[in-house]
């Protein structure tokens, strides 16, 4: 189900993985023209687009040469390439042919045309042509306007024969100089929709940014039916046509149950509390199936036999959803196939498309209730939820109709973060014992490092973990919860010493409390970051130190308490005297994790004003 | 009619095409049922383990048993080479790695998960109706232990995916089918090749004794035509490699270790010395090996090589392939022949090796500007032997100097001719004497810290005609090493704290760098135009960019190339804020201003220098109405060694002896005292290094001034203890504190 992930990663910012643009370019694109059309091929009774897309490439300064890369797949066919080269036609070039690999997809249809283009010299141009086919319209979903060098003119032009039924939705056009006609062309019988496009920004590959649905301008493209000589051939109509497809490619998988139901007895041997069943089933899958990915044409779209996945003890997130769906069912669960689109993606089931979907989960309806079964988060609790299907709508199968809902959203509580210690003075160093336990997406950030780390090392990566890789802070007696069950809080107890945490002047002591400062480092360059900045999921941390007084010493200065509250996040930190002892405690709560360009100034003074509390330390004076 | 055997033709040519793939899924079938029945039933009862000792318990995963097999073979095959027809050669050679691996954990289940493998790879070539055979072909076999006994004899033709797949190439992608945590994964990769007419050198393959995995058995085992040589060497205590032969006479060479633990990465090392290893090259006659058909030799094979390295110059000198263009260079710089023959050595001397430092750096005239070309490095053979010959037709008496860098094997552990490198002793009695072609950072007579220490032959060249006779030194010269005084880091910082927010403080810094402390810096710090132009400047030549645009039609390109180099000029302040924050482990809040004083390229003037001016935050702490500050940090970051580094078991491999000094002036700011300024004052020192911190108040400033100090580039290991000392003294200083208490 990737596959859509697949396709929108290419369109959007596989050129960077490859070919990185840099950022203040040399290289403009002075013209593009992107055409499309429909054609009927009465012989195959199917609608075929046809592409042609023209770029010419310029060179502002100095001479130079790019790499151009275009894409194609099982659905689409890359018919002819050509290239120009200062207006000469450049046969010396030969473009090369491959199999794209991307980061963490094994193996998908994608494939790559490639080669280097020269710029002869300031000024000069080079133009290339490609002419593309897509062989089914469900496949043809977008349009991007953007590239990855400034486009100064851009001319889109959108052929639609009235016999096609198809809806353009013109995405994120804001701000842009973007003017749009249509005509009608009376010897094509058809609708030519323009977009003159001017001075398109280029696209820019920043960390933790929301998907370029969200951002760049472009057409989301739905194909609806068309009316040939041979009848009507519909695609996505409606969200029914769209499960209808779906449902077509699911539903008769053939598996072999009795192998799956044999297994699923086998996991839950001994458990007689359903709910326990159901938990051990999903903490299996996660344990059990590997998560790899197969985006290869229609089995994209289609999941592997449940029986297979077992077998081969991996799966996409089709096949893991499929078994997941499978076991539960032998056991005699009423567990569905889900599709859904994780939050990278800005659309939603109101627009039918292939494009509004990457990926595939279980649904569970269990006493009243319904639990969604992601087992691609290898380490989350059931019940809880990531935060990339958290509120998205999800396609719940339900025989020939669909159950239409949304992935519960879940609070900031969930992914708790708590650290408890008491702590004395000892000459310059800080000792006392640590408590610490982690939460819903926190725990699965936890332990997905610690599994990603050789086992001889994941103990040592964890104590630097908690000291922040300071050689000052030293851990001993580190004793954790049992780190094979993700059904429980994540938790651990250690002794600690914190060297040099105490600075001795005169008769005074100064204090280092916080020996984590928690994003004290976490603010934007405004004048750099271009988009907004989404989280991976909200945050909730908490800690709680309580600090003894050294006797003869009583306490003269303590930083000033921070409180920050606001629609989105929450910063607090406060120290409280108490007789013989102090207590100190932070929260950290982010209940938005998607932090807006428009709010970065506002962020930047608050992380300062807890960072001012981080930089300024508790005074304790001998008596 | 036509029409009807063109369609005919096209139709038994498509059919034909289709048997021919049939034919070939056929045989590859076939061939790898037979191995799979060859390596499976292997008889080598270490595959049948099934369980790793308890010592290993913890460990990710646990290599129980590892081997490789080499075979090669040759025949003669007839082909229509000529009207008459003839033969010609066909050699084979098949590689066989089998590995049995217990996986223990997550991670290890990650990287044994799955095998990417070009499955065939035909680069056959045509002459005529003639093929010329030169394919490859990938056989892969899995079988899988699970802990309850059950075994699972994986199908690879089922199970993989192809990521190219034509009839000349395939590329195949498996994933392991279920493959769990405490399985045994037993795999093998076969790769067959066969190569007709051309024959080749075959290696150098080479086994560290160690893996990143403990390894229970280990064999390795090259089973080689008796029409074939091998030349093999093992190292650091590695046994030698057993030598035996079949009944048909074909050479057996083979080692077996058992338990190998893995191999941990360790501070200042060098691996090739220090870890055992064997090394195999082999190949038929006509291969450049030192064996004979028949024979192995076994290495270091120095001597041999040192010949070889002679022959080729001399061949050089008789072939008359000398370029001689650089004296003519250097006439017009000084003014005509005859002064330069007047000349005093070291003025020749210098002039040649910036001449060759700015011919080598090269043009830009391919539009790359980038300071990569920085880190490239100069081919050593020909600079030798061209400098040395210049300096000969100059009187300057000069030897060559054949050594091998302190990060390979040492002089005499040579297997091939690449590890030597070379360079020039120039015998002159001047100011310079070594003349390296290391990289284009070191100053003439500047001996390169990778050469420091090394024994060295020497090659000195008889008579001034074409037919050079060199004199071999039997004996090798020990390079000399170079004294931490020479080899220097000097930083002075002036500190102010900002005067409406102590908190961030101000630091104009003023480094430089001496000897081999320079080169790191200059390199990411430099950009290539100015070390290009300062290089044409010591000869006085036109810069590159200024040659190219006074050149017929070359001012458009010179213009275009001035502003690459101005583009890439706005990068250089992110080259010297990237060495703050790796300097301070942190970003500057803001890189005010940055400079270079001094590129360090002419011998005249061979520090690096620059200065910056930064804003800092997180050095100065708020403490009721005083401030604590971090003044131990302004040393930069130096972190204590874990406690599995503190002990160690191999010699230690320092970059060069050093110093490295810094001096704090810290301007206390009005209205504030300063306390804690004697517990700055720290000494530790022995006789391989030190560490010297001392402090004062003066005025209003705390004057601190900090010196470490290491005495030489090696230290046997029972000296870590020592290093140690004076290392813990350094990581304890970056925790000093200052106060600045207001006054009352």
């Amino acid at each position: 189900m990737n596959k859509n992930l697949t396709i929108l990663i290419l369109l959007v910012c596989s050129f960077q993985l490859l070919f990185a643009a840099e950022k203040d370019s040399n290289v403009v694109i002075s013209n593009a023209k992107e055409s499309y059309s429909f054609d009927y091929s009465k012989k195959e009774n199917a609608v075929k687009v046809k592409q042609e897309l023209t770029t010419t490439y310029q060179c502002i300064n100095y001479r130079s040469e790019i790499s151009v890369v275009e894409f194609y797949d099982d659905k689409t066919s890359l018919d002819d390439v050509s290239i120009y080269v200062s207006e000469h036609k450049a046969k010396y070039i030969t473009p090369k042919y491959d199999y794209y690999s991307i980061d963490d997809i094994f193996y998908s249809d994608a494939r790559i045309c490639y080669f280097k283009l020269p710029l002869e010299k300031k000024g000069s141009t080079s133009e290339v042509t490609f002419e593309k086919t897509i062989t089914d319209p469900r496949y043809f979903t977008a349009v991007y306007f953007s590239d990855n060098y400034l486009v100064k003119n851009k001319v889109i032009s959108v052929t639609i024969p009235r016999w096609v039924k198809i809806e353009l939705k013109e995405l994120n056009f804001e701000g842009k100089d973007i003017k749009k006609t249509v005509e009608y062309d009376s010897k094509k019988d058809a609708d030519i929709i323009t977009y003159t496009i001017k001075d398109i920004a280029p696209r820019v590959s920043e960390r933790n940014s929301p998907g370029a649905s969200y951002t760049e301008p472009h057409l989301l493209v739905l194909c609806k039916s068309a009316d040939v000589s041979e009848g009507k051939i519909t695609f996505f109509n409606t969200l029914n046509d769209q499960y209808a497809w779906y449902r077509s490619l699911t539903k008769d998988l053939g598996n072999n149950t009795a192998i799956i139901k044999a297994k699923a007895l086998e996991i839950t041997s001994g458990i007689t509390n359903d709910l326990d069943k159901i938990k051990k089933i999903f903490y299996w899958m996660q344990d059990n199936i590997r998560y790899i990915a197969f985006e290869d044409g229609i089995a994209g779209f289609k999941p592997e036999k449940a029986d297979e996945v077992l077998r081969k003890k991996y799966g996409d997130c089709k096949g893991m959803a499929h078994l997941t769906k499978e076991l539960l069912k032998a056991l005699g669960f009423d567990a569905r196939l889900c599709w859904i689109g994780t939050n990278h993606i800005a659309y939603d089931y109101s627009t039918p498309s292939i494009a509004v979907d990457n990926h595939m989960i279980c649904a569970l309806l269990f006493q009243g209730k319904t639990y969604f079964l992601d087992a691609t988060e290898n380490y989350i609790g059931f019940n809880e939820y990531a935060e990339r299907i958290q509120s998205r709508q999800v396609l719940i199968e339900d025989g020939d109709k669909y159950i239409y809902t949304k992935v519960p959203s879940t609070t900031f509580q969930q992914n708790l973060d708590a650290e408890k210690s008491i702590l004395s003075i000892s000459n310059k160093d800080l000792e006392g014992n640590i408590s610490r336990e982690w939460r819903g997406e926190e725990k699965e950030s936890i332990f997905t490092q610690l599994n990603a780390i050789k086992k001889e090392n994941s103990r040592d990566a964890f104590i630097k973990y908690l000291s922040d890789n300071n050689k000052d802070y030293v851990i001993a007696d580190f004793t954790t919860s049992d780190l094979t069950n993700y059904d429980k809080p994540l938790s651990v107890q250690y002794k600690f010493k914190h060297a040099n945490a105490v600075s001795a002047f005169g008769n005074e002591l100064y204090v280092d409390i916080d020996y984590r400062k928690d994003f004290a480092d976490f603010t934007f360059d405004i004048s750099e970051r271009t988009h907004d900045y989404w989280l991976s999921f909200k945050v909730n941390t908490q800690m709680e130190v309580q600090l003894n007084i050294p006797a003869g010493y009583s306490i003269t200065a303590v930083p000033p308490n921070v409180s920050v509250k606001n629609e989105d996040y929450e910063f607090t930190a406060t120290i409280t005297k108490l007789p013989n002892k102090l207590t100190y405690t932070k929260s950290i709560v982010i209940k938005n994790p998607r932090l807006t360009k428009s709010h970065f100034a506002q962020w930047n003074k608050d992380i300062e004003k807890l960072k001012a509390f981080y930089n300024e330390q508790i005074v304790f004076t001998k008596k | 009619m036509n029409k009807n055997l063109f369609a005919l033709i096209s139709f038994l040519l498509i059919n034909l095409v289709a048997v021919a793939q049939t034919k070939d899924e056929k045989i590859y079938k076939e061939r790898a049922a037979e191995i799979q029945d060859e390596v499976w039933n292997n008889a080598d009862k270490a595959f049948d383990a099934k369980q790793a000792p308890e010592k290993y318990k913890n460990e990710s995963a646990v290599v129980l048993a590892k081997s490789v097999e080499v075979t090669n073979s040759t025949k003669r095959k007839f082909k229509m080479i000529t009207i008459f027809g003839g033969t010609v050669k066909q050699y084979k050679y098949f590689t066989t790695l089998r590995e049995r691996v217990l996986i223990n954990d997550k991670s290890a289940l990650e990287d044994f998960s799955t095998l990417n493998y070009k499955k065939i790879a035909d680069n056959s070539v045509r002459a005529g109706a003639l093929k010329f055979k030169d394919i490859s072909k990938t056989f892969i076999g899995v079988k899988i232990f699970k802990q309850g006994g059950k075994v699972i004899n994986i199908s690879p033709d089922d199970e993989e995916v192809l990521t190219r797949n034509t009839d000349k190439d395939k590329e195949g992608k498996l994933a392991i089918p279920d493959l769990q945590i405490g399985d045994i994964l037993d795999y093998y990769i076969r790769i067959e090749e066969v190569v007709e007419v051309t024959t080749e050198v075959r290696g150098p393959d080479l086994f560290f004794l160690g893996g990143e995995y403990p390894i229970l058995y280990y064999n390795v085992k090259y089973i080689l035509d008796k029409k074939c040589g091998a030349d093999i060497m093992s190292m650091n205590g590695a046994k030698p490699m057993s030598e035996t032969t079949n009944s048909d006479d074909d050479i057996l060479l083979e080692f077996t270790e058992k338990d190998l633990p893995k191999l941990n990465s360790t501070l200042w090392t060098s691996q090739p010395r220090q870890i055992p290893y064997h090394v195999v090259r082999y190949g038929f006659s006509g291969a450049n090996i030192i064996a004979e058909k028949g024979e192995v030799s076994r290495g270091p094979f120095t001597a041999l090589y040192k010949k070889n390295l002679k022959d080729r110059f001399i061949n050089q000198i008789a072939g008359r392939v000398i370029d001689f263009s650089p004296e003519k260079a250097m006439e017009e710089y000084f003014g005509g022949k005859k002064i330069v023959k007047d000349l005093p050595a070291d003025s020749i001397v210098n002039y040649l090796y910036n001449y060759f430092h700015w011919i080598q750096y090269g043009s830009f005239s391919n539009m790359d500007v980038s300071n990569q070309r920085n880190y490239n490095t100069m081919n050593w053979y020909n600079l030798a032997v061209t400098y040395s010959e210049l300096l000969r037709d100059y009187d300057i008496e000069n030897d060559i100097v054949i050594v091998c860098n302190r990060n390979s094997g040492r002089l005499q552990e040579v297997f091939g001719i690449g590890d030597f490198e070379t360079f020039v002793k120039v015998n002159s009695g001047g100011k310079y004497t070594w003349i390296c072609f290391n990289d284009f950072f070191q100053n003439t007579g500047q001996l390169a810290a990778n050469y420091q220490g090394e024994d060295a032959l020497i090659l000195t060249r008889g008579g001034k005609d074409r037919k050079p006779k060199y004199e071999d030194l039997e004996a090798p010269l020990k390079l000399p090493v170079s004294k931490s005084s020479e080899n220097v880091l000097a930083e002075n910082l002036n500190v102010t704290f900002n005067k409406e927010n102590f908190q961030t403080i101000t630091i104009e810094r003023t480094s430089k760098e001496t000897g081999s402390m320079k080169q790191t810096d200059q390199k990411r710090l430099l950009l290539s135009e100015d070390v290009e132009a300062e290089f044409a400047a010591l000869i006085n030549k036109k810069k590159n960019v200024d040659d190219i645009a006074s050149r017929k039609k070359g001012k458009e390109k010179g213009n275009e190339i001035q502003a690459a180099f101005d583009k890439e000029r706005l990068k250089q302040k992110d080259y010297f804020k990237d060495e703050i924050k790796e300097q301070y482990d942190q970003e500057p809040k803001e890189l005010i201003s940055y400079k270079i004083i001094n590129t360090g390229l002419a011998v005249q003037n061979p520090s690096f220098e620059f200065t910056e001016k930064f804003t800092m935050e997180n050095f100065v702490k708020k403490a009721g109405n005083n401030f604590i500050f971090d003044a131990g940090k302004l040393m930069g970051t130096y972190k204590k060694l874990e406690d599995k580094e503190r002990t160690r078991t191999l010699d230690i491999y320092m970059p060069s002896a050093r110093t490295l000094t810094y001096s704090f002036n810290i301007a206390v700011p009005e209205g504030y005292t300063v306390k804690g300024v004697e517990e700055l004052n720290k000494k530790v020192t022995n006789d391989i290094a030190s560490f010297t911190s001392t402090a004062s108040l003066n005025g209003n400033s705390v004057m601190v001034t900090v010196s470490r100090s290491y005495n030489n580039n090696f230290e046997p290991v029972a000296n870590w203890s020592k290093l140690l000392t004076v290392m813990d003294a350094a990581a304890d200083f970056t925790n000093m504190k200052l106060l600045l208490e207001k006054k009352k």
